[in-house]
């Protein structure tokens, strides 16, 4: 037991503990993305939280002397990456806990128990204060079962932080073992909240590392085996999961130098070979390593070279030309800033293309299961130089991102866009020649108005609105909630669109996805312009990955 | 000795309209197939309109020239009469280069005021009627100039196009550029400001496009008048017609054509509300 009867916690061991918190989410994370699959491969809750951490750890680089630094320091450097590198929902949530427990420390010089509680307080108080309509049965109710548990114990002389800490994470556990009761649709799916598992992971990881016990992994074990197999998570990993995406729609070609001592050119190979990727090149001695790697995310890969020295000549080029150098560099050759400039997340070659003619300055590669950061996000926008810049998120998972971008630099503005239907009607209500305000009040009323359908594979068996729904099958979701379940992508939307009831006139505006078949869903139209006279179907090629079909109506 | 108008055929105005105010109307030039026809005159809107969709090469138009508008003026002047020339935006035509030209061929004496009127169209036909008007209780042409100067930024236009590409080819889209270049199916909403064409909104539907149409003018009441548009859809107007009765202090709702002129620019199933909004001393007229 290394810490067991310290009285307090100094800078280097919550440092320490939360790189150990960092390295158990990342052999957690794949467990954790498989939990959060159900009904549809949805926002790499594991990914998310496991970058935004990374980015917190990776902000602290502590003393190199190996001397103690001080809790409000690491605190700061915690905080501050955890900000810019949170990404998806999770990860925004995970990093605005950090923002409140790491405030609640800025003035401390080590942490004792009284501290720590407060931390804890802070951190849930925030992160709760970060969600705009708080649901319980999330990593929000494990987050927030841990200071309760705590706070009278933390008023007796003899409390220590790590016995606090130990006792906090029982009720994060016990709190985590309470999300299926307390939201009912992980209950019919049979599983526990992947971001609410994830705080657990964090949460043990540090206190393994407190107390230099080995408990997490046999704690959290029997709630990862209620996800799918992981030779069920074949259709996820088809559909392009992150975690074994399709590398041909997301990738990068990452290149870079690492400057260091003792490099091990065949250990670095193994390590870079061991992430997801297409190929990686590894050459280079002990003093340099040159890296060459196509991949979906950069991200890891710069952060394993940085751990290791110091990178050089970084070039990220983006296949599809949505990276943001790319972006920075189109700007660059406009003459003329716009006064406002629309920002769009966007996946797909078709629905990239469509944003940008139709009058986005910038896309930002992302989407349902590949979510941009906070700092991607401002960077895009710094690079349209524009006075204001107006976020379209396309996506539920986005939406706390942009916010937190918006957060940052007052320049910044978020029209909630929860798909690509509304952000292609946000982004029709834009009009440069009005005023900001007009625009984001004739905007938001847009999004209200059109109906999006999504047509996607399901990656498991499930039962969802008394509609059984079988791995490998089409489910069509109006607004988001699921209506319809076919063998065939176009009999699901199909589906779907006769439950919304087309009235005369309407205009159904199809999305073509990667995997979509156009001759069917020519006959598709065909056939729905039959059903109902005079409404108007269009056929667009939207190139987006998982989704056969985007559909609007209005 | 009388104070007379004078427009060209931008202003899209009923013709018998115009005759009973004694507006004279100098017709610009249509040139379809490589033949040069007078706008209004030599050939007809349902002509017109039938050869734009089967016309190989896009009609173009020209301005009237400076000795269409010498003969006019000569006319009027040697009946005794002061001349208020109004027209269409300098920025959309060069229509009042020619009257200026035809004013200085006449004498810097000759008792002409023109007008820009910074529109096109419908408004424009609604800001030389209310000139008309004011013409027949003013004596000072000076003083009719300053008024109906004064009073141009009462009269608007909302239109909706069913596409940009005529506007786009004959040059004068405008700012509605910025609604350009999507390949989604668009129906834009335009408007006139500062003289030239201006976005307003992209519906998606010509339904959607005509509920909007009707909001945006209602939203500008009090109005003195409304009056309506269109190119070739007949159906539309007669609806518009119902939704904005009683919108106006003046029960009339005129429906007007665009005229070839404006027809090379606007294109087929091109609809448009226009409107005069109440001032002081407007409303209490007529």
């Amino acid at each position: 037991m290394a810490y067991p009867q310290n009285a307090v916690i100094g800078g280097r061991e919550l440092k320490d503990a939360f790189s150990a918190a960092c390295q158990c989410l990342d052999q957690h994370r794949d467990a954790l993305n498989a939990l959060n699959v159900f009904p549809v491969p949805d926002g790499d809750t594991g990914t998310n939280m496991l970058l935004t951490l990374r980015a917190a750890v990776e902000n602290a680089p502590g003393s190199p002397d190996g001397e103690d630094a001080a809790v409000s320091g690491v605190a700061a450097q915690v905080a501050d990456g955890a900000f810019w590198g949170a990404r998806g929902n999770s990860g925004v949530i995970l990093s605005q806990f950090l923002a409140g427990f790491c405030d609640a420390l800025k003035t401390v010089e080590v942490c004792a128990a009284a501290d720590l509680a407060r931390a804890f307080q802070m951190g849930a108080q925030s992160a709760y204060q970060a969600v705009g309509n708080p649901v319980e049965g999330t990593m929000l109710t494990v987050l927030g079962a841990v200071f309760p548990s705590i706070e009278k114990l933390a008023q007796q002389d003899d409390a220590t932080p790590v016995g606090l800490w130990e006792v906090g994470f029982n009720a994060a556990l016990a709190a985590l073992e309470s999300t299926p009761e307390l939201l009912p649709v992980l209950k019919e799916v049979g599983v526990v909240d992947a971001g609410g598992l994830g705080i657990v992971v964090i949460l043990g990881g540090a206190l393994d590392q407190l107390t230099g016990a080995d408990r997490l992994d046999s704690l959290v074990e029997r709630f990862e085996s209620a996800a799918p197999a992981p030779q069920a998570l074949a259709g996820l990993q088809q559909s392009g999961g992150s975690e074994g995406g399709d590398h041909a729609a997301w990738g990068h070609c990452i290149q870079f130098l690492i400057q260091g001592e003792g490099l091990d050119p065949e250990a670095i190979r193994q390590r870079y070979a061991a992430m997801e990727s297409l190929s990686a090149v590894v050459a280079g001695n002990e003093s340099v390593v040159r890296l060459h790697v196509h991949a979906a995310d950069p991200e890891p890969f710069l952060a394993y070279g940085r751990s290791l020295g110091e990178l050089h000549r970084i070039s990220i080029e983006d296949m599809d030309q949505q990276n943001s150098d790319f972006i920075r560099d189109a700007g660059a050759r406009t003459a003329e800033p716009p006064e406002i400039a629309i920002v769009a997340v966007v996946s797909g070659d078709g629905l990239d293309g469509l944003f940008r003619d139709t009058g986005c300055s910038a896309v930002v590669s992302g989407g349902q299961t590949m979510n941009p950061s906070v700092q991607q996000l401002l960077d895009a926008a710094d690079a349209t130089r524009a006075n204001s810049v107006i976020l379209l998120p396309n996506n539920g998972n986005i939406v706390a991102v942009a916010q937190q971008a918006a957060s940052r630099d007052p320049r910044l503005h978020v029209v909630p866009s929860r798909s690509i239907p509304q952000g292609i009607a946000a982004l029709l209500a834009f009009n440069s020649t009005n005023s900001l305000e007009d625009n984001l009040d004739g905007m938001g009323r847009a999004i209200a108005e059109v109906m999006s359908v999504e047509v996607t594979t399901a990656v498991r068996d499930t039962t969802i609105n008394g509609l059984a729904v079988r791995q490998g099958q089409c489910l069509a979701l109006t607004d988001g909630e699921i209506v319809a379940a076919d063998d065939s992508p176009e009999n699901a939307l199909l589906g779907a669109l006769r439950q919304i009831g087309l009235a005369s006139g309407s205009l159904v505006t199809l999305y073509l996805g990667q995997q979509a078949n156009r001759p069917n869903a020519e006959e598709m139209a065909a056939q729905l312009e039959q059903e109902t006279p005079e409404i108007e179907v269009d056929l667009i090629y939207g190139g987006q990955p998982h989704y056969h079909y985007l559909a609007s109506v209005e | 000795m009388a104070l007379r108008i004078v427009t060209d055929s931008a202003s899209d105005f009923p013709a018998d309209l115009f005759q009973q105010w004694n507006v004279t109307v100098v017709p610009a030039y249509v040139i379809v197939d490589d033949v040069s026809y007078r706008d209004g005159i030599d050939i007809s809107a349902d002509e017109f309109y039938r050869r734009l969709l089967s016309a190989t090469r896009l009609p173009t138009t020209s301005q009237p020239t400076a000795a269409d508008f010498e003969t006019v003026y000569r006319d009027l002047l040697e009946q005794g009469h002061q001349i208020l020339s109004i027209h269409v935006s300098a920025k959309l035509s060069g229509t009042l280069n020619s009257a200026h030209q035809a004013k200085a061929a006449l004498g810097e004496d000759a008792p002409i005021e023109i007008v820009d009127s910074q529109l096109a169209s419908l408004p424009m036909g609604l800001a030389v009627l209310d000139a008309a008007e004011l013409a027949q209780n003013q004596e000072s042409l000076t003083e009719l100039a300053d008024a109906v100067r004064s009073r141009l930024d009462s009269h608007q236009a909302y239109f909706v196009l069913d596409t940009l590409e005529y506007l786009a080819k004959g040059g004068r889209v405008g700012k509605a550029a910025a609604f350009m270049g999507s390949i989604l199916s668009i129906k834009p909403i335009l408007t006139l400001q500062d003289g030239e064409v201006h976005p307003v909104e992209r519906p998606r539907t010509m339904t959607k496009a005509l509920e909007r149409l009707i909001e945006l003018v209602s939203q500008k009441a009090p109005l003195e008048r409304v009056a309506i548009i269109y190119s070739t859809d007949l159906q539309a107007p007669v609806w518009l017609r119902t939704a904005l009765s009683g919108l106006a202090d003046r029960e009339e709702i005129a429906v007007a054509r665009f005229s070839p002129a404006l027809g090379v620019y606007v294109g087929p199933n091109a609809l448009g509300i226009a409107f005069t909004r109440s001032t002081p001393g407007g409303a209490s007229r007529g």
